[in-house]
């Protein structure tokens, strides 16, 4: 039998190759080293374009989604003392007192002309309406100072009306269905605000109520025949949102919407008629009626 | 910048110098010159971006046959085969059949004894620093080693010396 010894264990010989290879070692982990700082640096300038492209189509989207707005505020120069100004409160109720008749103006609590026309609404709609009654005018000398009109046409050197607050929970029915934007208003008591002869109607509404960029205004006859177009969201019913506080209150907490009657493509005769604000999602969020003369 | 040392000796000497041992341990542990290469370049891999304190050169060769040791392990857990095929020869070494060379009989032996044993003969440690070298107890080294040298010695198919 061969004998076995263990010492005899011949060296294994090893590749040149992979001495030289081992000794290149320290040049290729340097540069990739290199190369990982180089690439870190390169991600950070990704990184930073990356914020840089993403502020830029931000604002680039923000102006473009302003652009529709600022045709919108586009607001011709020409004005008139006769202009149909109201004040409205808070949006929500606004088409809810479209059928109560004058409830808005009952949460309106302290003021001399809020007093006033606050009792006169009160009384109004305590009385039972009817959808046959006649909405009551009021006398032609409508702006005096006395009159409830002078709320909603005030003059720009009269006392700056309140900041209307919530309106009256109990002027809110929420039995009440709110009609279709193609229905006409119906069965609702307000006062004139006054004649109207150059042909626009402004709006003063709360600008928290004002959620959407667009507001529309539907001129009804006052049997409920709508004039122009009869969809009150049509572009011929659009109003114009006035970025500049006109606003009598001194703040800017009021956005003035103003709607000219010629854009809707009809003439309007003598005598009284509704008119009616929509938001975009065609929500009535103010109505009233006017003389024109 | 200064060059770094390494039990005051430079990178390309420690290289030149243990390049045998590594290989060595490297091909008895994966009877396979290609693994064994990939092994080999990382042992020297570690060596140079860990760069370790050694205390002497002593303890540079017991790291590096460690490290060796470690790759290897590493690679077979890495590389196992998801279902092990009945014709693939672990070994593609090819090795000289020499009557005096007990080299081609140790490579026929399991893997756990191989390096156990070629620690021992060929590099000549003591029990107790294969036991650290391995990471295992020394029981279980001399264990290895008696075992190992009786199936090695009925692959030889002769007697102890």
């Amino acid at each position: 039998m061969k004998k076995v010894n263990f010492n005899n264990l011949n060296n294994i010989e090893i590749p040149e190759a992979w001495t030289q290879k081992a000794l290149t070692l320290p040049k290729a982990l340097d540069s990739k080293k290199g190369a990982l700082i180089f690439g870190r640096f390169s991600k950070k300038l990704v990184l930073v374009a990356s914020i840089i492209l993403v502020c830029a189509l931000s604002v680039s989207l923000f102006i473009f989604t302003q652009k529709g707005d600022i045709l919108n505020t586009y607001e011709p120069s020409h004005s008139s003392s006769e202009d149909v100004t109201l004040f409205q409160s808070e949006p929500e109720n606004q088409d809810e007192n479209f059928f109560a008749g004058g409830a808005k103006e009952e949460s309106q609590t302290e003021g001399t002309a809020f007093d006033e026309y606050s009792q006169k609404a009160t009384e109004k709609q305590n009385k039972p309406a009817t959808p046959s009654e006649k909405p009551k005018n009021p006398a032609p000398d409508s702006s005096s100072t006395d009159n409830p009109d002078s709320i909603v046409n005030p003059k720009p050197d009269s006392t700056p009306p309140k900041k209307p607050e919530s309106s009256n929970p109990g002027s809110s029915d929420s039995s009440t269905e709110e009609p279709t934007p193609t229905e006409p208003p119906e069965d609702y008591e307000v006062d004139s605000p006054g004649d109207i002869n150059d042909g626009k109607i402004e709006v003063f509404f709360p600008k928290s109520s004002l959620t959407g960029s667009s507001v529309f205004c539907q001129i009804y006859e006052m049997n409920g025949t709508p004039l122009g177009d009869s969809d009150p969201l049509a572009d011929s019913h659009r109003a114009y949102l006035s970025f500049s506080s006109t606003s009598v209150d001194g703040t800017d907490s009021y956005q003035k919407v103003t709607y000219y009657l010629d854009k809707g493509g009809f003439s309007l005769s003598k005598g009284t008629y509704r008119y009616c604000f929509y938001n975009e999602d065609g929500k009535i969020i103010c109505n009233g009626i006017f003389d024109v003369n | 910048m200064a060059e770094a040392m390494y039990a005051g000796l430079t990178y390309e000497q420690v290289v030149r110098k243990y390049t045998q041992t590594v290989g060595s341990v490297c091909v008895v542990r994966l009877k396979n010159w290609a693994d064994a290469e990939d092994c080999f370049q990382n042992v020297f891999t570690r060596l140079y971006t860990k760069s370790p304190d050694f205390k002497d050169e002593e303890h540079l060769k017991a790291w590096l046959i460690r490290v060796s040791i470690n790759e290897c392990n590493n690679y077979l857990r890495d590389n196992k085969p998801l279902l092990p095929l009945l014709d693939a020869k672990e070994t593609a070494l090819e090795f000289p059949h020499d009557e005096l060379d007990i080299s081609w009989a140790l490579l026929q032996l399991e893997p756990k004894y191989r390096n156990v044993l070629y620690l021992y003969y060929k590099e000549r440690y003591k029990i107790d620093e294969i036991a650290y070298i391995v990471d295992k107890p020394v029981c279980t080294v001399k264990t290895l080693l008696r075992r190992g040298k009786e199936k090695l010695r009925k692959i030889y198919g002769g007697d102890d010396v």
